[in-house]
């Protein structure tokens, strides 16, 4: 019997997702609604009679000492390929092969445009006042002509940035190594410095990776450069942006808003203080939910299982 | 002592933006933030005033009203075109009527703000963050889903771009539309039927004319995919709204994303009020202050031009 642990199933709808009965013969799938909380003990005892654990990203982190309280734990799957909450030489070192699944990109493209049009259009606003008896809520900001800031040009970044020409933006970019060779590539798109970056763009919208470097990217100092116009939008990882900053900045306005999905510490604690803020867009890590990209995360996962139980494990993070 | 009249200015903006002190030192400003509850209040609200500035078509002005404007000499409307004001009834009545250039691209953003905010649930993800909440519900992509444009003019035209540069399949409509404009978009033109059966997301861009009202009627939802949205950012009667509320109470399609109705404000009581399946803003696209100082700006050359015997931008001239 190998009994496989599918975690943080918020929705309870993972187990209509994908074909799990084709997994092979002696497999048994438990699917956890709750969030197993932050206390390894707690989530050792959940988890301990667990052969396969497939994590949804980064909800709930696999650190060494999480996976040397697993005794059972032989592989740990995380949807993508990429996950900054699961250690994966730790992983080795307790005998545990870690594998990754395909995933889609276009959905988080597609968030992080709903968040820039509900921030600027405050659409949410707008429907409240209309479901209660109200007419209109605020102005819009309008796009077309102003200037998208990009933060990472990457995969996701570029693509996000193509839109942003669609709607008829002045698309600038930076990171620490962009070249403007590169944003030739991507087309239209001007390089630029950070300082630059922060200072004209009239929405600001992060495609970072989580690293060393990213961490604390966006603090006092660069809010301080933005415009008090300016919105800030984050899909890529809360971390990026300095939590207590971004609340002052918010309240201070010195920026005029943010669009936010990603947090510090996720889910976001029920009594965090930008649940409070008006000029806060907030959605809970919502970017990646979505019917089609979990299909397409448990399909591969599903082989990912299968190959494994059949020694020739593919997708594996080293 | 000569008075003019600021009308709708339902966010109290229109005195603070736009310099109107240029005026004669003579010149009486009443400023109305609110809309007149019916045409007999708003009758009597005017007498006295020389000069009328109105907001599109807020306020209306059938003959009826303008038979009763006697001291009206100058009707300033926003916009080139306002169906709400009787051309010829004015001309009869000595009332000169100009309008103004708008920005017609914020209502191309809106539409897609709002196809964004419904397939991705942005105000209910929001409200619950706002609250003490983590996740709703599963949102939906738009990557190779299909979206129907009725109307591909200038408006039609930028949601077509929008729609391409999200990599979904576009579709065309209306009764002109030929092929050699939709080549031009690079998008394929169908039929009527087609386009209410094929559209996963389906939006209004079509001016208000008697070709066009009631276009979408009940036979329209029978035909639309159960699964589908509609948007209307043009002119509330192209929908029939008893066919569209019975079709959202029904779940005949999935949802709809409004900015304007047949009547605005929007009734209080209005069943579309309490609907779930929709996102309501009150005719706001156009909303913002880009556009309101190019609006209240030109509105304000064309008082001026008035008072000089030398008129601008005349709507109704024999």
């Amino acid at each position: 019997m190998t009994k496989i642990a599918v975690l943080d199933d918020y929705l309870d709808q993972f187990r209509d997702y994908a074909d799990w009965g084709s997994l092979p013969d002696g497999c048994d799938v438990a699917f956890f609604n709750d969030h197993l909380g932050y206390d390894e003990d707690k989530i050792a005892e959940s988890l301990k009679d667990f052969d396969i654990i497939l994590g949804i990203r980064e909800r709930t982190p696999f650190p060494e000492s999480q996976i040397s309280k697993l005794p059972n734990l032989k592989l740990l799957i995380t949807t993508g390929m990429h996950n900054t909450s699961f250690d994966f030489k730790g992983a080795k070192k307790h005998g545990v092969v870690v594998c990754g699944t395909k995933t889609l990109s276009h959905p988080t493209i597609e968030h992080t445009w709903a968040l820039i049009l509900g921030a600027t259009k405050f659409i949410s606003a707008k429907d409240r006042v209309m479901h209660a008896d109200g007419w209109q809520a605020g102005m819009s900001v309008g796009l077309k002509d102003k200037t998208l800031g990009v933060l990472g040009l990457g995969r996701l970044g570029s693509q996000v940035a193509k839109i942003g020409q669609a709607f008829g933006m002045n698309v600038i970019a930076w990171s620490q190594n962009l070249t403007q060779e590169r944003c030739d590539e991507v087309g239209g798109i001007q390089c630029v410095d950070k300082d630059t970056l922060l200072k004209d763009s009239d929405v600001l919208t992060i495609h970072y990776k989580l690293s060393d470097r990213s961490r604390g990217m966006i603090s006092a100092k660069e809010f301080g450069l933005m415009k008090p116009s300016a919105y800030l939008v984050n899909t890529s990882r809360g971390p990026i942006i300095e939590e207590q900053d971004l609340i002052d900045a918010l309240k201070n306005k010195t920026i005029a808003g943010a669009a936010i999905d990603v947090f510090w510490v996720e889910p976001l604690a029920k009594d965090h203080p930008i649940r409070k803020l008006d000029n806060a867009l907030l959605t809970g890590h919502t970017g990646y939910v979505m019917k089609e990209n979990h299909e397409v995360n448990f399909l591969n996962a599903i082989e990912v299982i299968t190959d494994f139980l059949s020694g020739s494990p593919i997708n594996v993070i080293e | 002592m000569p008075k003019i009249a600021i009308l709708d200015d339902y966010h109290d903006v229109v005195l603070k933006w736009i310099d109107w002190s240029v005026l004669p030192d003579d010149y009486e400003i009443g400023l109305f933030t609110k809309p007149f509850a019916d045409e007999n209040v708003a009758a009597e609200a005017l007498q006295g005033f020389e000069i009328i500035v109105a907001n599109r078509e807020r306020t209306p002005f059938p003959r009826s009203l303008l038979e009763r404007l006697s001291d009206t000499k100058l009707l300033v409307t926003t916009n080139m075109r306002n169906l709400a004001i009787d051309m010829v009834a004015a001309r009869e009545n000595g009332i000169m009527v100009c309008g103004t250039k708008v920005i017609s691209g914020p209502a191309a953003e809106m539409a897609w703000g709002l196809i964004l905010s419904l397939t991705k649930k942005i105000p209910e993800e929001n409200a619950v963050m706002h609250d003490d909440g983590w996740q709703v519900q599963f949102g939906e992509v738009l990557k190779g889903k299909t979206l129907g444009i009725v109307g591909v003019g200038k408006l039609g035209s930028m949601v077509a771009r929008y729609g391409l540069a999200f990599d979904m399949n576009v579709i065309g409509w209306s009764e002109n539309l030929t092929d050699e404009r939709c080549a031009e978009l690079g998008i394929q033109r169908v039929d009527k039927k087609t386009i209410f059966k094929d559209s996963d997301i389906m939006t209004i861009h079509q001016l208000l004319s008697d070709r066009t009202r009631g276009l979408v009627g009940a036979h329209e939802f029978s035909l639309m995919k159960p699964t589908s949205y509609l948007i209307n950012t043009a002119r509330g009667p192209i929908v029939d709204e008893d066919a569209m509320v019975d079709a959202l109470k029904n779940k005949r399609i999935a949802g709809a994303g409004l900015d304007v109705y047949d009547k605005e404000p929007l009734p209080i009581d209005h069943p579309l009020r309490s609907l779930n399946n929709v996102i309501l803003t009150g005719h706001t696209s156009n909303l913002s202050r880009d556009n309101w100082m190019i609006c209240y700006g030109e509105a304000l050359e064309n008082v001026q031009a008035w008072l000089k015997g030398d008129p601008i931008r005349v709507l109704n001239e024999g």
